[in-house]
């Protein structure tokens, strides 16, 4: 185990180096080529250009390098005349990196005419790398730019994690445009922190052909934190607004028990020997609490709600919807200086 | 001097401590039925209809203080029996200890005048009385027990024993108040030569009043 650990270490402290200098070689002599295609030492500069193009290269060839190789590869031969050749070079390079384009202070005409119907016959589209931004929706824009080869209908559109998509961009174009994004999505509201993917979609006037392109990125929400509001009330932070089923039936217990008592105490407290007037009053009094039970029976079934406890209730409740009010026009006062950072992210997710 | 004197502390007393008050002023109906049992001659009933006013007044929230008094006139129903006039004449305090429950005490004058002569009871009653709230509170059952220790009888022994209870209804609406009260007084008299001796006085009561300022 120890001595695999000591070559894979060996082995990245001889080839680390190796490939810093392959590359190292092939800007060398990318460099080389270039400055020989400067003093208009073309056939040179083609050599060494096939040389970082060709497939037997020993060299490591970034895709910058060899989109570079393939410019200057058209140039040259559209200075020599040869002009399908110069095309297939320069559509090569366009295709790898349809951002690719000849200066016009180091190309000539005749280059940059080879380079223009390259173009015309190869279609594409890209969108240019983004760098971390900051932006206010208030009073700020993000710009993506975006290419297509030739004349095109030309598509953008903003995708969150859950698909919704928002149209940033539908027109026509032709080469390269800014577009700015507001933060906003179609629903009006600002992008919620999250990944998202920029998708470019063009199809062609001339060859019909159809590319996409797509970029993505994160965003985030830079504000002061928002407050939760507070939850429902549940039934336990409420007072029972009904009496129970069995309050009509105590109501009629109590209206029995003023005749129960009313007839017990001549019985209980009378003296035994005497008591029929008492009796009589009493049966008074007892037929009065069965009707005022009675009553009570019926009125609590047809009043059951507790009156005190459901204006408590109301209470409690519109002091909660009002302090809740007081935190959604605090989270709206945060939600609207909210600032967007956007990053560019690698993938629909970490 | 004694009379200036008495006036000045009355206006003394302060403006808002009477304003506090809240009184109720009823007017009372009652039917008394008042039974005797004495030795060999027999029970005797008197009943009859009396009425009169009370007046409440509530200086704190847990203290009541009632006077009543009444006037009547009690039929004999049964033979050898005399008709009376009756006169009473109730004072007495109540302190609630919860919203349900009160202590109460309490003295009463009473007097029973006769074609032969005049008797007068003077009492003293100490109880509680327990109210039970019905439709909401707009009327209460009542149940009152007490036991009066001093009962003292013009021309005659004390009773040796005495007690009352009473149940009823009291109802109050916006400055409406009143009350249907049944109660029962019994006096046991110490055993004589002629016999037993026991009384009691059944009332059935009507109050209807106003309360102010409240």
């Amino acid at each position: 185990m120890r001595l695999r650990l000591a070559a894979c270490a060996a082995w990245v402290a001889l080839a680390a180096p190796a490939l810093v200098q392959a590359q190292a070689n092939t800007d060398e002599t990318l460099k080389k080529a270039v400055e020989l295609y400067q003093e208009l030492q073309v056939e040179r500069a083609l050599v060494l250009l096939r040389q970082v193009i060709s497939p037997s290269s020993p060299f490591v060839v970034s895709s910058a390098q060899r989109v570079e190789a393939y410019k200057y590869l058209g140039a040259a031969h559209a200075i020599l005349g040869q002009s399908d050749s110069a095309s297939v070079y320069f559509r090569a390079a366009i295709e790898r990196d349809p951002f690719v384009d000849l200066d016009a202070q180091a190309f000539t005409a005749v280059e940059r005419a080879a380079f223009a119907e390259a173009r015309q016959r190869t279609f594409g589209v890209a969108v240019r790398p983004i760098a971390r931004t900051r932006i206010d929706p208030r009073t700020e824009r993000m710009t993506f730019v975006l290419l297509s080869t030739h004349a095109c209908a030309l598509h953008a559109e903003i995708r969150d994690g859950k698909g919704a998509i928002t149209t940033i961009f539908e027109s026509e174009n032709e080469g390269v445009r800014e577009i700015q994004w507001d933060g906003l999505l179609s629903d009006g509201h600002v992008a919620p922190a999250g990944r998202y993917e920029l998708v470019v979609r063009g199809q062609s006037h001339l060859t019909d052909h159809v590319d996409s392109a797509r970029l993505f990125l994160d965003v985030e929400l830079d504000r002061p934190p928002l407050e939760d509001t507070l939850p429902s009330l549940r039934a336990a932070d409420l007072l029972p607004e009904h009496y129970p089923a069995s309050a009509a039936s105590i109501e009629l217990a109590k209206g029995l028990g003023i005749a129960v008592t009313a007839l017990a105490v001549p019985l209980a407290v009378g003296d035994n020997h005497l008591g029929t007037g008492a009796r009589g009053l009493a049966g008074v009094m007892a037929v009065g609490g069965i009707g005022i039970g009675v009553g009570g029976f019926v009125w609590r079934r047809q009043h059951n709600e507790i009156a005190v406890n459901i204006a408590e209730n109301t209470r409690r409740k519109a002091e909660r919807d009002a302090k809740n009010g007081d935190i959604q026009r605090r989270n709206e006062q945060r939600v609207a200086i909210t600032a967007l950072v956007i990053t560019p992210a690698a993938g629909v997710g970490p | 001097m004694r009379t200036r004197l008495f006036l000045l502390l009355f206006c003394a007393l302060p403006a808002s401590a009477v304003a506090q008050v809240t009184w109720t002023a009823s007017g009372v109906l009652m039917v008394v039925s008042d039974e005797i049992q004495f030795g060999g001659l027999g029970d005797q009933r008197v009943t009859g209809v009396a009425v009169g006013a009370e007046i409440v007044a509530m200086p704190l929230r847990n203290t009541e203080f009632r006077g009543q008094i009444s006037a009547g006139h009690l039929n004999s129903d049964t033979p050898a029996t005399d008709s009376r006039g009756w006169t009473d004449i109730q004072l007495g305090g109540s302190v609630f200890a919860t919203n349900w429950l009160a202590f109460q005490l309490g003295a009463d004058a009473r007097g029973y005048s006769t074609v032969v002569g005049d008797q007068r009871w003077i009492s003293l009653s100490a109880g509680a009385e327990a109210r039970a709230p019905l439709f909401d509170n707009a009327a209460q059952a009542v149940f009152r027990a007490s036991f009066l220790p001093l009962v003292g009888v013009s021309n005659h022994t004390n009773p040796d024993f005495a007690v009352s209870a009473a149940t009823g209804l009291r109802f109050q609406r916006k400055k409406l108040q009143g009350a249907v009260l049944f109660s029962l007084e019994r006096y046991s008299f110490p055993s004589s030569s002629l016999g037993a001796h026991a009384e009691q006085v059944a009332m059935l009561s009507l109050q209807l009043g106003v309360r102010f300022p409240k």
